[in-house]
């Protein structure tokens, strides 16, 4: 390339230089972010001052973070979930509104104490995601059939289908403003101020994962059709069904996060009852690079960047823009991934030698 | 007398990779008229040099001359410009088109409009031209290993060829397509045309070339005219010291271990839609190593899956120390105490994404140390995978690295011990040796051998018939799904185990073994 | 009864209507897949497109300059895909999300000031003389507007001969199925699907403008409506052959068709279902042809990336 460098091939790049060279990307990615916000006129530097400012230096600025990262870390872990046995379920933000929408279904029609209910719910959630995720999965797993555009597909449905019920049936009659159903009954205990334990429930889902990945015999099997279906087949491993549990697993992971969504932060079904969490939770996956722990990170700084186009929004930013910086923020973590595999050699110009 | 006209000229090339020279100072002159044979080892440099003489990769340093000219090529299309073509030994074929599409694809005299008439009457005029044998609309995917081959020979003398490289270009041929294929190549050579042989195999250089230069580690050691050598001084010069054709030492088993370990009666398997396993009955005795040769495709491979229990078989049964086992799934005829070593590694065998320990308790995970209950211990598998490595003689730095950082030749020991360690009846390899170098090859040699030793019956296939009558007790050769004959090692010879290869039944022996 | 036949020509011409979108985006997509590569950022391509479109024809009120807009917008974001996934080699469906995030947010922030206020012009309504009179198909298909015709007609022919009966389309195909093999065989491997995929991206970014220019004729969040992801699956249904694909194309706007007739007119199902229509019927058939059409039909080499051993 460069006369005196020469790229040269790392044959498997060390978990940490691929963790060193994502962290690259995300700084990448909020510079130049950056840089075409000055160039539409705004002043970068000022907003990221504002919201940090307000997220870390308020007690309402960490609840709103804190009730953020809860969803965050389990979209995320859902979609990683996925990638353990190789497939990438897109369909986190379908089956976390069909989660929000059974919980809700329970919560708002279904009388009972609410220690009995709120768990209760919560299973709900956990079928209903499921149940979303069940006929992409059976059909990647036997018939293999394309499984990201098929949950990609099941997230319109689901989108239209809360719409329905909650501007119809459960409509509540007394608001004006169609656009959410009546209130749920229970409510989810708060923590802290207006943190509620969803967060709890987030992290021990993840430490729970964690558990069930590194130290099962079963996790292992999982990992192992993950990594080479034929291979483990031969090793007597039901592929086909290790697959289908892994996949119901992540469906139920991303319910469970929309049912508490709708019993904790929002207490209605409504419409925009996800904030397109499921789809930053591809982002987070990505980012977490096959870790546990790096996914409670990376769900943090998406709650971050999330809560700061929320509060920017009048300075002219909104939900949208952070959506695209999830798109070049995933592009680059791609990159990086490649990037990751190659080191710059230099070459003495007259011997040839090569150096580190 | 005059000099010989020059073809193509390598001179002073060098290539190195990180942490290996794969070409150093390598000089050979290849004349017009005349087959001129590559021969070397595995890892000895003869396809990195091929490459360049191809324009795939680049010399750090050296010069090419074409027909006295130097020539620099930036790409493959350079070389192809500059008259030189290559038959690779893994074709480089698209299955799904015709072969009129394969042979007109990225080649400049394809008119810019195509019709299948035109292309096909095309294909037919190129195909007469050089006297290979066509049919320009059939499917490649469908083709015999021989006829793709000719597609790829013609496809390469299309486009002006005037220097004709195949390598290894018997590997996947029976003998009926070894003899045209060598006849075509006669001709060429009457043609004026330089031809390049790559090969490994020794009686093979004998037989149809002028000249051989062998390769050894990256260095010619030497360029010699064909009538001056025999096997045993090719042989020498390939590795550098003299190597005699002997049999591996071995003792005769204890008579209480030669029961019968593995017997297949009449079985019959499908693989692929296809019958690949016909009438197949054979018996393998503890203590014995039985070689299967034959040609690679004839079913050893589904031989190999329905005896594992990874295809079940149509029709027959499968009876592994006294036990049926057809239709066992495969972890359930492994705990019968059968290990396989498969032929396709990266395939069936190893998960190269996930870490060294994660693939060492493959075969052992569910029971302690590795797991109790469900539960995973990671040191427990750690301890499996140390004693593993240790048995298999390969270090590595940790045993959380991938499995793919390692070297093939170490992959394969760590797989094959991991395999020979659950083989206390059965071990089944196949194509173990394929593509390893010299100590690997050792290692599995010994390590095939100790399963003997220790009383297990070991089915051991190779295309390598040199191996097979260093190592087997019995060699059975299999042709279209059959076994065709079977031959104590007393009286097999190379000739009579071609000659079952090539489908002709021993006259002194029924299919049964 | 008589009311039948008007309406049966309506259905026939929003179905085309409609159909022109996944039209003009799956014959890209087709070109793109044949070379091999999977451009899962569809759906952002089709929301920059619809925006640049609105917002060059709100500036400058000339439709020509709309989807000049768009084809540039197009081919410069298809070309950085074909960087970053043919060069770079980055994993495909992690390219393709980003480009459907970045492309749909972008759209979607940058274009809030355009939403809601329909474009001031549009492509408007061909009369084809003579054959517009007829009285079903007149209406039907011989009055439509011009890209429509482009998109069921020009596209996927001019597609279809290119693929199968030139040698660039030869080459393109080699590419796709086995790219080692075409590399020795002397194509330029690189060359061609950044080519490819380019112009996939420029198809994309044209089937957003349709939206925009003819079809809605507004521009608001999430337009695109997961039509990108349709599209995939449509051109995994039609075999990766253009002609096909227009067939499944104008099959699909009658579905959409079909639910928005039934919503218009009060007939009794729920307007829920009737919108999820389209996404429950590409959900069938991908289901359907996913497992029957993929194994023979779909080239060898999609999704893989090329290298070339080192240099």
């Amino acid at each position: 390339m460069f006369d005196g460098y020469r790229l040269e091939r790392i044959r498997v790049p060390g978990a940490r230089r691929g963790a060193l060279f994502r962290l690259i990307a995300v700084l990448l990615a909020l510079a130049v972010a950056a840089a075409v916000l000055a160039l539409l006129g705004h002043h970068p530097l000022t907003m990221g001052r504002d919201a940090l400012a307000y997220t870390f230096g308020s007690a309402l600025g960490l609840q709103d973070l804190g009730s953020l990262v809860a969803p965050l870390v389990m979209t995320g872990l859902a979609v990683m979930i996925g990638k353990r046995v190789n497939l990438w379920n897109i369909g986190g933000e379908g089956q976390f509104y069909m989660g929000a929408w059974a919980a809700a279904g329970i919560g708002i029609f279904v009388p009972g104490p609410a220690v009995l209910m709120l768990p209760l719910m919560a299973l709900a959630g956990a079928a209903a995601g499921m149940a979303w995720i069940v006929v992409p999965a059976y059909a990647r797993a036997r018939a293999n059939v394309d499984e990201i555009i098929t949950t990609l597909l099941m997230n319109f449905i689901a989108v239209l289908i809360v719409g329905y019920f909650a501007t119809g049936p459960w409509r509540d009659p007394g608001q004006t403003i169609s656009a959410s159903s009546r209130p749920i009954q229970f409510a989810l205990p708060g923590l802290y101020g207006d943190l509620n334990i969803g967060i709890i429930v987030a992290l021990a889902l993840v430490v729970g994962c964690w558990v069930l990945f590194t130290r099962t015999a079963w996790g292992y099997e999982a990992s192992y059709v993950g990594a080479n279906t034929d291979s483990a087949r031969y090793a007597g491993i039901p592929a086909a069904r290790r697959v289908m549990a892994t996949l119901l697993l992540s469906g139920a992971v991303a319910g469970i996060a929309g049912a508490i969504e709708v019993s904790g932060t929002v207490s209605r079904l409504q419409v925009g009852i996800s904030s397109q969490f499921g789809y930053f939770g591809i982002v987070i996956a990505a980012l977490a690079g096959g870790s546990f722990p790096g996914i409670v990170l990376a769900a943090f700084l998406m709650a971050v960047l999330i809560n700061a186009g929320i509060i920017l929004e009048t300075q002219g930013l909104s939900l949208n823009a952070v959506i695209a910086l999830t798109g070049w923020l995933l592009l680059l973590t791609g990159i990086a991934g490649v990037a990751a595999g190659y080191r710059l050699r230099r070459v003495h110009p007259r011997t040839g030698k090569v150096s580190a | 007398m005059s000099q010989p006209e020059p073809g193509v000229a390598l001179r002073h090339i060098t290539k190195t990779f990180p942490g290996v020279i794969a070409n150093d100072d390598i000089s050979i002159a290849f004349r017009k008229g005349e087959i001129h044979a590559l021969l070397g080892e595995n890892g000895a440099g003869k396809s990195t040099l091929m490459n360049i003489l191809t324009g795939i990769y680049r010399a750090e340093s050296g010069e090419i001359e074409v027909e006295g000219r130097p020539v620099h090529f930036r790409s493959a299309a350079d070389a192809i410009a500059a008259g030189i073509g290559m038959v690779h030994q893994h074709f480089k074929l698209v299955m799904a088109f015709t072969v009129a599409q394969n042979i007109h694809m990225g080649w400049r005299e394809t008119p810019l409009w195509l019709s299948q008439t035109n292309l096909s009457a095309r294909t037919a005029r190129l195909a007469e031209e050089f006297g290979m044998a066509l049919d320009p609309d059939a499917i490649v995917g469908d083709l015999s290993a021989g006829e793709q081959q000719r597609v790829e020979i013609v496809r390469v003398l299309a486009r002006g060829a005037r220097v004709l490289i195949v390598d290894e270009p018997t590997a996947v041929l029976s003998p009926a397509e070894v003899a045209s294929l060598f006849t075509a190549l006669h001709r060429l050579r009457g043609t004026g045309r330089a031809v390049i042989f790559i090969s490994h195999k020794l009686n093979e250089v004998l037989d149809i070339s002028d000249r051989v230069t062998i390769l050894r580690r990256g260095r010619v050691a030497g360029t010699r005219d064909t009538s001056e050598m025999d096997s045993r001084k090719l042989a020498a010069m390939m590795i550098g010291r003299e190597v005699i054709f002997s049999r591996l030492p071995r003792s005769t088993a204890p008579d209480g271990l030669r029961r019968e370990v593995l017997r297949l009666d009449g079985v019959s398997a499908t693989s692929s839609g296809r019958r690949a396993l016909r009438d197949v009955s054979l018996s393998v005795h503890g203590g014995e190593i039985l070689g299967i040769a034959g040609v690679a495709g004839n079913g050893q491979r589904t031989l190999t899956e329905v005896i594992a229990g990874m295809v079940p078989p149509d029709s027959g049964s499968i009876h592994i120390d006294g036990q049926p086992s057809a239709g066992m799934r495969p972890d359930a005829v492994a705990r019968l105490g059968v290990g396989h070593i498969p032929e396709d590694r990266l395939k069936s065998g190893f998960a190269g994404a996930l870490s060294i320990v994660a693939n060492a308790v493959l075969r052992s995970y569910r029971s302690p140390p590795v797991s109790r209950r469900g539960w995973f211990s990671a040191t427990g598998a750690a301890a499996v995978a140390g004693t593993l490595l240790a048995e298999a003689d390969v270090s590595v730095p940790n045993l959380g690295i991938p499995l793919q950082s390692l070297s093939g030749g170490n992959q394969q020991r760590l797989i094959a011990r991991r395999e020979c360690r659950i083989a206390q009846r059965l071990l089944i390899a196949a194509y173990p040796m394929r593509g390893l170098d010299v100590g690997a090859v050792e290692r599995l040699r010994a390590m095939l051998m100790e399963r003997r030793e220790a009383g297990a019956g070991v089915i051991l296939i190779s295309e390598e018939i040199d191996e097979l009558l260093e190592l087997a007790d019995r060699i059975a050769v299999m042709h279209h799904g059959r076994i065709t004959g079977t031959l104590e090692i007393s009286e097999a010879t190379p000739e009579r185990i071609g000659l079952l290869m090539g489908g002709e039944r021993d006259r002194m022996d029924g299919a049964r073994v | 009864m008589s009311d039948l036949v008007p309406l049966l020509s309506n259905l026939l011409s929003s179905g085309l209507l409609a159909g022109g979108v996944l039209a003009l985006a799956g014959t890209g997509e087709t070109v793109v897949e044949r070379a091999g590569v999977l451009n899962l950022g569809i759906e952002g391509f089709m929301a920059v497109g619809a925006v640049a479109a609105i917002a060059a024809v709100t500036a400058t009120g000339n439709l020509w300059l709309g989807v000049a807009a768009a084809v540039v917008l197009g081919l410069a974001l298809g070309l950085v895909l074909a960087l970053v996934v043919v060069l770079f080699r980055v994993d495909q469906v992690v390219a393709g999300l980003g480009f459907s995030f970045l492309g749909s947010g972008l759209a979607a922030w940058l274009g809030a000031p355009y939403a809601g206020t329909p474009a001031a012009v549009t492509f408007a309504r061909l009369e084809i003389p003579v054959l517009s009179d007829l009285s079903f198909f007149g209406k039907a298909i011989f009055s439509l507007p011009l890209p429509t015709y482009a998109a069921f007609l020009l596209g996927p022919v001019l597609v279809h001969l290119v693929l199968f009966r030139t040698r660039l389309g030869l080459g393109i195909c080699a590419v796709g199925e086995n790219p080692a093999a075409a590399d020795a065989a002397g194509l330029p491997v690189v060359a061609l699907r950044c080519l490819c995929v380019a112009f996939g991206g420029m198809m994309a970014a044209l089937s957003g403008a349709y939206l925009t220019l003819v079809l809605v004729p507004t521009w608001s969040e999430g337009l695109t409506g997961g039509r990108g992801w349709i599209t995939l699956s449509l051109v995994i249904f039609a075999a990766y052959r253009p002609l096909r694909l227009a067939v499944a194309a104008f099959g699909f706007g009658l579905i959409t068709a079909l639910g928005f007739s039934a919503q218009v007119l009060g007939v009794a199902v729920n307007s829920a279902f009737l919108s999820a229509l389209p996404y429950l019927a590409t959900l069938s058939i991908m289901l359907v042809a996913g497992h029957r059409a993929r194994r023979t039909a779909r080239p060898a080499g999609l999704g893989i990336p090329f290298e070339r051993e080192p240099h």
